[in-house]
């Protein structure tokens, strides 16, 4: 039992260990792209198309969803002790600090993480990584490299969209709930908005991306020979990225708040 | 003058070109080869021969240095393959080529691209014009005639294989790994691309490669190894499979396995 546990206990630091590698060795081609590479630009611009444009839709589903329930379930409440005007704060604590960037995150893992990890997965069994490295291209520069770009820039930009559409979508809501000048609105949210606000937003959604694109290709890139391997790659990226995801959002939370409480003290 | 034509093909140097020495390589906690030394000669040609799931596709990838030993060493021009620095590795790549026994064809490109490949990565200089040169000479090299602007899935698996081949071929490598090269392909194919690999060994091109194409074997091998559980059982020459009846028997009869 206890070997059993030592045994699952190293493994997960080996993966955690070759994971870090992994997430090292993009960085360091992260250069190699920009100044040499001219043959993964389409690789990077359909990531993007893919992870992005895409999800443009279901994003804005979803970002008009949270702001109507912010809206609808807090507004009543607010109301009755005359406090309506905290709905402001309480718009931008959730659709842009805290819940954007994380269901953003979730959106792509969900249609993103997946496709790469199965991708990369089908690759490796058609021995078409191989194939790369016998014609002298590094999988990393070529595979990895451009989907790190593409996921995480388009983490970054659907994150400011999802905020935008979900402030903005939620000012529809109150007409029907409580109808305000477009004006007063707007004006008031932006008086709530704070720099630190947008900032951990941003970051959040920038180490998102970054985690979800290198635990994805690495999923990939894990398979051995089996083509059975290849959903379960897929299933192992979404589970990761999310744990992932939700630790990093817990530890930057914890930070925010602990950095806003001693600035406050 | 651009592309692979320019090529500096080497210098010449004593000892074999490629070499594995005491290499062992183990997955999945299983060990697939054990111990295998093999010097691959310059020029020479070298058939690696045996029973299906014997290792031979993983002997000729450790050679190729696509798959690292987990034991002993691989050397090219006498460095271990798996310590070159990135430039090193990008000059062996760019005089080795691999065709592999499914093809291998990046499924996500069209033909063009795929052949273009290695030729940006090697000869970045190349404008459109010499690409689709040599585009255009290597597929002609190997007999394809039809539409190069579609994906591999629109392809015969024969046709994967030339392409797979012409891949190979378009930086003109000086060292050529084959894992079963004439399978999938019908007669005329297969006869096209074995006059193909003997004028590459006329050129002095070394040629590794697996197959259980007896013929075939004795019409192009200098060399032939039989692997047989991980391991390398024999290792003898053309002359010596021609003229000893008892290693002819032993070899015939590991292939047919």
């Amino acid at each position: 039992m206890l070997k059993k546990l030592g045994a699952t206990v190293n493994d997960k630091i080996s993966a955690s260990v070759y994971t870090i590698g992994f997430f090292g060795k993009t960085i360091r081609g992260l250069g190699r792209f920009f100044y040499h590479n001219r043959t993964s630009t389409k690789i990077l611009i359909m990531q993007i198309l893919f992870t992005f444009v895409e999800a443009l839709g279901i994003s804005s589903l979803l970002a008009m969803g949270i702001g109507a329930a912010v809206n609808v379930l807090g507004l009543p409440i607010l109301t009755s002790f005359s406090q309506q005007k905290l709905i402001y704060p309480l718009l931008i604590t959730i659709i842009t600090r805290e819940l954007g960037p994380l269901l953003t995150a979730f959106i792509i893992i969900a249609r993103s993480a997946t496709a790469i990890a199965t991708e990369v997965a089908g690759m490796v069994v058609s021995h078409e990584i191989e194939a790369y490295i016998s014609v002298g291209v590094d999988p990393i520069e070529h595979i990895a490299v451009p989907r790190f770009i593409g996921v995480t820039l388009s983490l970054f930009l659907l994150n400011i969209y999802f905020s935008i559409f979900g402030l903005a979508g939620s000012f529809l809501i109150v007409q029907i709930l409580n109808p305000t000048p477009a004006a007063d609105y707007f004006n008031n949210l932006l008086a709530t908005l704070r720099i630190s606000d947008i900032l951990v937003s941003l970051i959040k959604s920038l180490v998102f991306g970054m985690i979800l694109a290198v635990v994805a290709t690495v999923q990939g890139f894990s398979v051995e020979r089996a083509s059975t391997e290849i959903p379960q790659a897929g299933l192992r990226a979404v589970g990761s990225a999310f744990a992932w995801c939700i630790t990093a959002d817990i530890v930057i939370s914890a930070l925010y708040y602990m950095l806003s409480a001693g600035g406050a003290a | 003058m651009t592309g692979p034509g320019a090529v500096g093909q080497g210098e010449a140097k004593a000892g074999p070109l490629v070499s594995l020495e005491d290499a062992t390589f183990a997955a999945q906690g299983k060990l697939i080869v054990q111990g295998v030394t093999i010097p691959f000669e310059e020029g020479k040609t070298t058939a690696l021969v045996g029973p299906s799931g014997g290792g031979k596709s993983t002997v000729l990838k450790l050679a190729a240095g696509l798959i690292v030993p987990t034991d002993g060493v691989v050397r090219f021009r006498g460095s271990d393959i798996s310590l070159m620095t990135r430039a090193k590795t990008l000059a062996f790549r760019k005089e080795s080529a691999f065709v592999f026994q499914d093809s291998a064809l990046w499924a996500n490109q069209n033909l063009r691209q795929i052949l273009e490949l290695p030729l940006k990565t090697h000869f970045p200089e190349m404008g459109k014009k010499d690409l689709d040169a040599r585009v255009a000479e290597v597929l002609a090299l190997v007999g394809y005639r039809k539409d190069v602007d579609i994906r591999p899935s629109q392809l015969s698996m024969g046709e994967q294989k030339l392409i797979a081949f012409a891949r190979a071929l378009v930086c003109k490598p000086r060292l050529l790994f084959l894992d079963e090269w004439t399978e999938s392909l019908d007669d005329t194919a297969a006869r096209r691309l074995v006059s193909l690999v003997k004028r590459k060994q006329a050129e002095g091109t070394t040629v590794i490669y697996v197959s259980h194409n007896l013929g075939i074997i004795r019409d192009t091998a200098h060399h032939i190894c039989m692997i047989v559980d991980g391991r390398l059982s024999l290792s003898v020459t053309a002359e010596e499979f021609a003229n000893n009846g008892n290693l002819s028997k032993t070899i015939e009869k590991g292939i047919a396995l």
